[in-house]
């Protein structure tokens, strides 16, 4: 387990690290939308989550109406499920990253708002990634073990979802394009 | 300016105008002024007040007004969402069409797939579903095999307290995010 731990805290910070890089104004929007209403964006989670073997069948069905679309069906599949993951990508990261503003709000030692988030980014990854390190040292105790990994998993697909669910929020909103028009 | 001031005798004035308030006019100035101007040559264009004398005498027929402009509504859909009202059609289609040829040519659905797609299909498909079915019967034994005893209590009752206690937790760090911003 403690491989597994390690290799998600890698993938976590190699994607965060390149949103931040490429995304950072990005990032703040799906930040601001939990901001507005943590309620909010969970329950678009929970819906989103359960619109995705819809969205799936939908991917066949219309791809299926074609004769080279039917060949195109495994690609189509795993684009599909490649888009979603990466929005809970996308959303864990911002969760994480509000996460860490909010345990380091009163130290004020970044000199730059770009410093000050990935400050937070890896704060919050520690603390949910952390709980996760905790779980696999303590994995192989008879009753805690078990209950731990319960309630680390609840905690990350709480996190998980939420972040899915703003970034879904803040599209459907059109937050994103606004952004794009600014710049 | 200085023509008349030497520039010792100049600098204090221009301290003082410094020190003036700065003004903006109002948001008319300019007509006002515009309107008192004369210009010759152009005294005999016929003002607004002589022109309502040369008007009819009789009553202005009443005209009749297109319907005041409603802004209408921009029908246009982002591509997504064309996406997904196209494949909830297409879907509905499909289903309709199948549930239509089922019940009245009495086809049967797995032969159907099979002479359209090809044997290797429906064999993928029926894996596809052994699986999923297996899976989900796996899992559900697996947590009925828990639910009753200690262990199993238990790992529900942190999985629902992880999920109020990260639910609480991030709307606590929403506010002190926001505060902090």
């Amino acid at each position: 387990m403690f491989g597994i731990v390690i290799g998600w805290i890698l993938i976590v910070s190699i994607i965060g690290f390149t949103l931040m890089a490429f995304g950072a104004d990005k990032l703040q929007i799906v930040i601001h939308t939990m901001q507005q209403g943590v309620g909010k964006s969970l329950g678009s989670g929970l819906l989103g989550q359960l619109a995705i073997l819809p969205g799936a069948v939908a991917v066949v069905v219309l791809l299926a109406a074609t004769l080279i679309g039917i060949l195109l069906i495994p690609l189509g599949l795993v684009a599909f499920m490649v888009a979603v993951a990466g929005i809970a990508m996308f959303g864990f990261i911002a969760v994480a990253t509000m996460t860490g503003a909010a345990l380091t709000s009163s130290t004020k030692r970044d000199e730059t708002p770009s410093g000050a988030m990935l400050r937070s980014f890896f704060t919050g990854t520690a603390v949910f990634l952390g709980l996760w390190l905790v779980t696999a040292a303590l994995s192989g105790i008879p009753l805690l073990g078990p209950m731990l990994e319960s309630f680390t998993t609840a905690v990350t697909f709480i996190a998980v979802t939420t972040g899915f669910g703003a970034v879904l929020l803040s599209y459907w909103r059109g937050e994103f394009k606004r952004t794009d028009a600014a710049s | 300016m200085t023509d008349n001031y030497t520039d010792e005798e100049f600098a204090p004035i221009a301290a003082a105008m410094k020190k003036l308030p700065q003004f903006a006019p109002s948001p008319h100035f300019a007509d006002k002024v515009m309107a008192r101007v004369r210009i010759e040559g152009v005294s005999q264009v016929p003002a607004v007040a002589d022109r309502q004398a040369l008007q009819p005498a009789w009553p202005a027929p009443i005209e009749r007004h297109a319907p005041a402009q409603v802004p209408q509504t921009d029908l246009r859909r982002s591509i997504p969402a064309r996406i997904a009202a196209t494949a909830l059609v297409a879907s509905l289609g499909i289903t309709m069409t199948m549930v239509a040829l089922v019940a009245v040519f009495n086809l049967d659905v797995l032969l159907l797939v099979s002479r359209v797609f090809g044997q290797g299909t429906v064999t993928f498909l029926s894996a596809l579903a052994a699986d999923a079915s297996a899976t989900a019967t796996g899992t559900a034994a697996g947590a009925g095999a828990t639910a009753g005893t200690v262990t199993g209590i238990a790992v529900m009752a942190s999985f629902a307290a992880g999920a109020i206690a990260a639910t609480a937790a991030l709307r606590a760090a929403a506010t002190a995010s926001r505060k902090a911003a």
